[in-house]
């Protein structure tokens, strides 16, 4: 399955309780929208360094990077290069 | 005695101090706040609130819960923080065991309760509505000898449901208790970042008291928690160390000179955490040990980090008596008693002084630990066995209940696992009918989970396993670490 499509899936699951709203695309903010409370980023930052084999540094774990879907693959493909 | 009472004392002498900055920047003084709660206070007096009444607050953080908790005090109600992330079913349970005449909501969440309404919806503003809901109880005899300020739900360690009756009285014994350690005051500036719904007496309350600025974060990511405390000068963050841990992955170079106290409650700290905040910050986290039913009786204020890991001596309205449970690791319960003990548990009802007889007139706090000897308390364990999944607790009975409800699950057994980053997370172990198609039955029991669990508490993990590890009286083991020596986790 494509990345970002993954990712959206999870997020479904995850954070939506398998009921996604109708505006939730791969651009839908996840900070301004209150789904990622300092809980919800540190369970998606867990997910994500054990699912795609990253690591988060210093200053990684930041809107920038966990804003939206979208924003979220980026930083994934950018660390697997 | 009503706390609105302390609030207005402060209003008289100091109007124009800022009590709130919002996470969009705006000010509320303390005058501001003062007639937006008279405001709500009318509205709610005239949509029939008043004393003996008890009021669901179905909103998030923000400015208004505050005021509209204030409100509904000064109507003589009490208060039911009905958090705003529970599925269907959990409100449901609430409004089954705790009488709530009417909720207050923000409008975008009302459809999230329609189920309960019982007439038509007054709107306050554009944000805010008052919803009558249909009354499924009355409150225990002895509830209306109380002065109550909150009724707080809480499961219980059989599923049962248990409520936490909190008296203005009470309240206010504590925040005095509380601040003859933290000295909270007018120059104080305190970010905010924790859950409203589930935090309020010895902070919120406090700071409104004492007459300190409250300021709420756009959002809980460590570099706006780090921005947010510098632009402000504050002197205080009350936080979780999820919050802590955050700001350590701040990149920049911001140190927070004026920060005097770092507050780090809801979960033990880890170490590493406590260790980066301070090679960060050159600050020490303040740990504490908050109890819903005690209040705040230790903090740790020690400023270098050799201390990390304690929650501090005892602050000294309160008295703390260690048992002696097991010879070999020298661990003790801690049973404690002081100012502003719990008032009642709702149902049950049981009033405080059949809460404590059973000990003696001290409080069995379910923790276990120990003190050093310069008088530092380490807890280091709990006899009870809630799960803290980055400081939101629950027992795993509740869980465990709703999995035995699928008649393919013989027995369900649901831990704390250690996690790096939120320090527990669920995890179940479940004996199924051997029949059972086991990939079929996890999807299913997932599906359960999200129908009727908030998200911090479903499992993240379903191991099967051919029976559970239980004690020699029968009693099941939820010790991850013994677990996994007998079941493979990773």
């Amino acid at each position: 399955m494509e990345l970002t499509t993954e990712l959206y899936q999870y997020f479904v699951d995850q954070f939506f309780m398998g009921k996604a709203p109708e505006n939730f695309d791969n651009d839908y903010n996840l900070i301004d929208n209150s789904i990622l409370d300092s809980l919800a980023v540190m369970k998606l930052v867990g997910y994500v360094e054990e699912t795609y084999k990253i690591e988060f540094g210093d200053g990684d774990i930041v809107p920038e990077h966990l804003g939206s879907v979208k924003m979220l693959a980026d930083f994934i493909r950018k660390k697997n290069r | 005695m009503n706390l609105i009472n302390i609030f207005y004392e402060k209003v008289e002498t100091q109007p124009d101090h800022p009590l709130i900055i919002g996470p969009d920047e705006k000010v509320f003084s303390y005058k501001e706040f003062y007639n937006q709660i008279q405001k709500y206070i009318i509205q709610l007096k005239a949509a029939g609130v008043e004393k003996g009444h008890s009021i669901g607050l179905y909103y998030p953080n923000a400015p208004q819960y505050i005021s509209l908790t204030y409100a509904v005090w000064g109507c003589g109600a009490c208060i039911v923080p009905i958090p705003v992330e529970l599925t269907g079913s959990e409100k449901q349970q609430i409004f089954n065991h705790i009488r709530i005449d009417a909720v207050i909501s923000k409008v975008n969440l009302v459809s999230k309760i329609k189920m309960l309404q019982n007439s038509e919806n007054t709107a306050f503003s554009e944000d805010i509505v008052f919803i009558p809901v249909k009354k499924l109880r009355e409150h225990p005899p002895g509830f209306a000898d109380l002065n109550a300020a909150f009724i707080r739900f809480t499961s219980g360690t059989t599923g049962a449901a248990k409520g936490v009756v909190l008296s203005h009285e009470t309240i206010q014994a504590r925040i005095k208790a509380a601040n003859q350690g933290l000295h909270i005051n007018p120059c104080d500036r305190i970010i905010w970042v924790l859950s409203m719904a589930y935090h309020f007496t010895v902070s919120i309350v406090a700071y409104m008291s004492f007459g300190a600025t409250m300021i709420l974060c756009k959002n809980h990511f460590g570099t706006t928690i780090v921005r947010t405390a510098a632009k402000h000068k504050a002197t205080i963050i009350y936080g979780a160390p999820t919050h802590y841990e955050l700001m350590t992955h701040d990149k920049s170079d911001q140190l927070l000179p004026d920060l005097r106290l770092a507050i780090t409650t809801t979960t033990s700290l880890r170490k590493e955490t406590g260790t980066a905040f301070y090679k960060r910050f050159k600050k020490t986290l303040n740990e504490t040990y908050g109890i819903i039913e005690v209040g705040l009786p230790c903090i740790n204020f020690e400023k270098q980090p050799g201390k990390g890991g304690s929650v501090g001596r005892l602050l000294p309205a309160y008295e703390i008596k260690m048992e002696l449970i097991n010879k070999k690791t020298d661990l003790q319960a801690i049973k404690v008693r002081g100012p502003g003990m719990v008032d009642a548990y709702y149902e049950p009802w049981k009033t405080r002084a059949e809460i404590m007889q059973n000990y003696d007139g001290w409080f069995a706090t379910g923790d276990m630990g120990y003190y050093d000897q310069d008088g530092f308390l380490f807890i280091c364990g709990r006899s009870k066995d809630m799960i803290s999944v980055g400081g939101m607790k629950f027992f795993p009975q509740e869980v465990e209940t709703l999995l035995e409800t699928d008649p393919a699950v013989k027995e369900a057994c649901v831990f704390g696992y250690d996690d790096q980053r939120l320090g527990e997370l669920p995890y179940a172990h479940l004996v199924a009918e051997s029949s059972v198609d086991k990939i079929s039955l996890e999807k299913t029991l997932k599906e359960l989970c999200r129908q009727h669990l908030a998200t911090y508490k479903i499992p993240q993990k379903f191991y099967f396993v051919a029976q559970h590890l239980r004690t020699a009286s029968g009693k099941l083991i939820r010790d991850a670490s013994k677990l996994k020596l007998n079941n493979k986790l990773d």
